[in-house]
């Protein structure tokens, strides 16, 4: 091997590369810069697709798509199996990867089967190739810190909480170089099987984790007309959020209200109603599909959403919940 | 079918209290003159999960645990729960690493002859979610982590399983018997047990085994450095265009760092009719509808 190496495990999604997989690429990318060590990126996926595109443009020096079509099962047996296979033929210093429920597992088969050492839940990972990595993980249900130290030659596996170390644009100083490499799979090597994933109820998941918002405000007048925000949720499977004055005039619980002092959220759709987009909501508000439906022609919101709608909410939005019923076929 | 289940049980400190850095570095103790240890709650979860399977489909429950003489307090609360026998594998260390405790626990575990293991996801206090992988990967069973609702398909010899995912998601799984099972402390509500049964369990159904606390030497591992107070580590954000003034880059970053570009606004006015069709056809060319 010609120098030693950080790898990262990539997760993906259906609509490609995870945040926790950009977090990681980057603590990734600062950790091979101090040690000066390559760093390669492992991705498992049944076929490569427009993802591959914004991995080559990650600071990273290789990617390596390890595609097979069982991959296809996002059940995490079939994921260690092949990301197994490579890394056993070349072991890193350091494998990162993201602990979320599927990578937690990945990593715990991977650590098993490879009997490599292995801290999971980690917020940070520092060190060098000749000293060895220590991990910092919470413990105790977060009240104090544990340190685990690694000795320098074995390789360590870190899982690292997502959603901690944030990320950073990409310098774009490198050009990834790209291995395409079939792992030897067999059906004989999966004993659990998907049989349906059953997405979650967008009523009451987490703002932060919502796809889509329809958010209300001041230009709902009274709490009783509330389910209009609510009713067009439900047509379009949207999480109903607020801005602060709908949370100070009791239409929505405090972990429902978006902006500064609020909510970041980072949704594919918000629909924003009679919400006048003061910077506190809208620096809250990360999203490339902002539709605002607002009485005022000059609220600051048109200035800034994809699409606005100068008019009256208590008409629009029970025409709009309406016709989207209709065309998704809903009674 | 009379089902074996085994599960896996854990003594923790109680996180509830608050806990201190002792002057070693190297434990977290409680601010307490008297310890308060309790079952870890997924592993308590998992026991009440497998309390439900013996109900319905009838099953012999076997309750393990690994510690100090201390944890012998676990298996009587598994005793007096309706577990038909305990294990104790009596260690005299403290803290045992994961490798060395899921070794001891798979080699008992080879001799038991289980169709069903259940262990909880992960302890409150070294919370490394590990041990239930390791024993799984060492007798070669299928493993599912994360489980919220189990249903067991005996007549086909099949497990499924409920996973939690993120987003409030739930993955369905199968997999043949035996296999073992980490289970989120959701999976079911431990239901209390009286203080008379609690009395009234016999220790001498609990069997011992004394087990070797000393780490075989070909095991992997890291070494534990100390325990600190919890330091927070900062977000790291893009960084503020430099077109943008000081004040906005401010706002910028109090903002949680959002993309400054701002994109090309439409504005819709009319009838309602032409703004409800304006809006759904933004949502189909989006892909949202």
């Amino acid at each position: 091997m010609e120098t030693a190496s950080i790898c990262v495990v990539a997760e993906l999604d259906e609509n490609g590369l995870r945040e926790c997989a950009l977090e990681i690429i980057g603590e990734g990318r600062s950790l091979a810069d101090s040690c000066g060590a390559s760093l390669t990126v492992l991705v498992t996926a049944p076929a490569a697709r427009d993802w591959l595109e914004a991995l080559k443009r990650q600071d990273v020096d290789r990617v390596v798509l390890i595609e097979h079509p069982l991959l296809a099962d996002p059940s995490p047996e079939i994921h260690a199996a092949a990301l197994g296979q490579w890394l056993s033929e070349q072991p890193p210093a350091l494998l990162l990867m993201s602990d979320t429920v599927n990578g937690h597992e990945t990593a715990a088969r991977l650590a098993a089967q490879l009997r490599w050492a292995i801290v999971t839940d980690c917020l940070w990972v520092k060190g060098s190739l000749q000293s060895g990595f220590n991990a910092i993980k919470p413990t105790h249900q977060d009240q104090v810190h544990t340190t685990y130290t690694c000795s320098p030659g074995q390789p360590l596996i870190a899982t690292l909480r997502p959603g901690v170390i944030g990320t950073e644009t990409p310098r774009g100083a490198r050009t990834a170089e790209i291995i395409r490499w079939q792992p030897a799979l067999d059906e004989s090597l999966m004993h659990v099987r998907t049989v349906e994933i059953v997405p979650g109820d967008p009523r009451t998941i987490d703002l932060r984790e919502a796809e889509r918002i329809v958010a209300g405000g001041r230009g709902v007048y009274m709490a009783e007309d509330w389910h209009l925000i609510e009713e067009l949720a439900d047509a379009l499977d949207a999480a109903v959020g607020g801005s602060r004055q709908a949370l100070d005039l009791g239409y929505i619980p405090n972990e429902r209200m978006v902006g500064q002092t609020g909510k970041s959220v980072k949704p594919r759709l918000y629909l924003a109603a009679g919400i006048s987009g003061a910077s506190h909501h809208l620096d809250g508000v990360n999203t490339d599909a902002l539709i605002a439906v607002n009485r005022d022609r000059g609220a600051p919101i048109f200035s800034r959403c994809a699409l606005g709608v100068v008019g009256d909410l208590y008409e629009i939005l029970p025409a709009l919940t309406k016709r989207i019923r209709e065309l998704r076929g809903m009674k | 079918m009379s089902l074996n289940i085994v599960v896996c049980l854990k003594q923790v400190l109680d996180t509830q209290l608050p806990l201190q850095v002792d002057e070693s570095g190297q434990r977290a103790v409680q601010d307490a003159a008297q310890p308060v240890y309790i079952i870890n709650p997924a592993d308590l979860s998992a026991l009440e999960a497998a309390m439900h399977l013996k109900v319905r489909l009838g099953a012999r429950l076997t309750a393990l645990t690994l510690g100090t003489e201390r944890a012998v307090d676990v298996l009587r609360h598994a005793l007096a729960r309706g577990a038909d026998a305990a294990l104790h594998l009596v260690s005299e260390k403290e803290e045992l690493d994961v490798w060395t405790v899921a070794e001891q626990l798979s080699s008992t575990i080879a001799g038991l002859k289980a169709e069903l293991i259940l262990c909880g996801d992960s302890s409150l206090d070294g919370a490394s979610g590990l041990v239930g992988a390791f024993i799984a990967e060492q007798l070669h069973l299928p493993l599912v982590t994360r489980a919220i609702q189990l249903e067991l398909l005996a007549e086909q010899r099949k497990l499924r399983t409920w996973r939690q995912m993120e987003r409030g998601a739930r993955a369905i799984v199968e997999c043949p018997l035996p296999a073992l099972v980490c289970t989120s402390a959701l999976i079911a509500q431990p239901q209390y047990v009286s203080v008379y049964r609690l009395q009234h369990t016999d220790n001498s159904r609990i069997e011992r085994i004394a087990i070797s606390s000393v780490k075989n030497p070909a095991l992997p591992g890291c070494t534990m450095g100390g325990i600190s107070a919890p330091r927070l580590r900062p977000r790291k954000m893009p960084a503020p265009q430099a077109s943008l003034s000081a004040a906005q880059r401010i706002r910028f970053l109090m903002g949680g760092a959002q993309p400054a570009a701002k994109p090309e606004s439409k504005l819709v006015e009319g009838s309602t009719q032409e703004a409800v069709e304006r809006v759904v056809k933004f949502l189909q060319e989006r892909g949202l509808l």
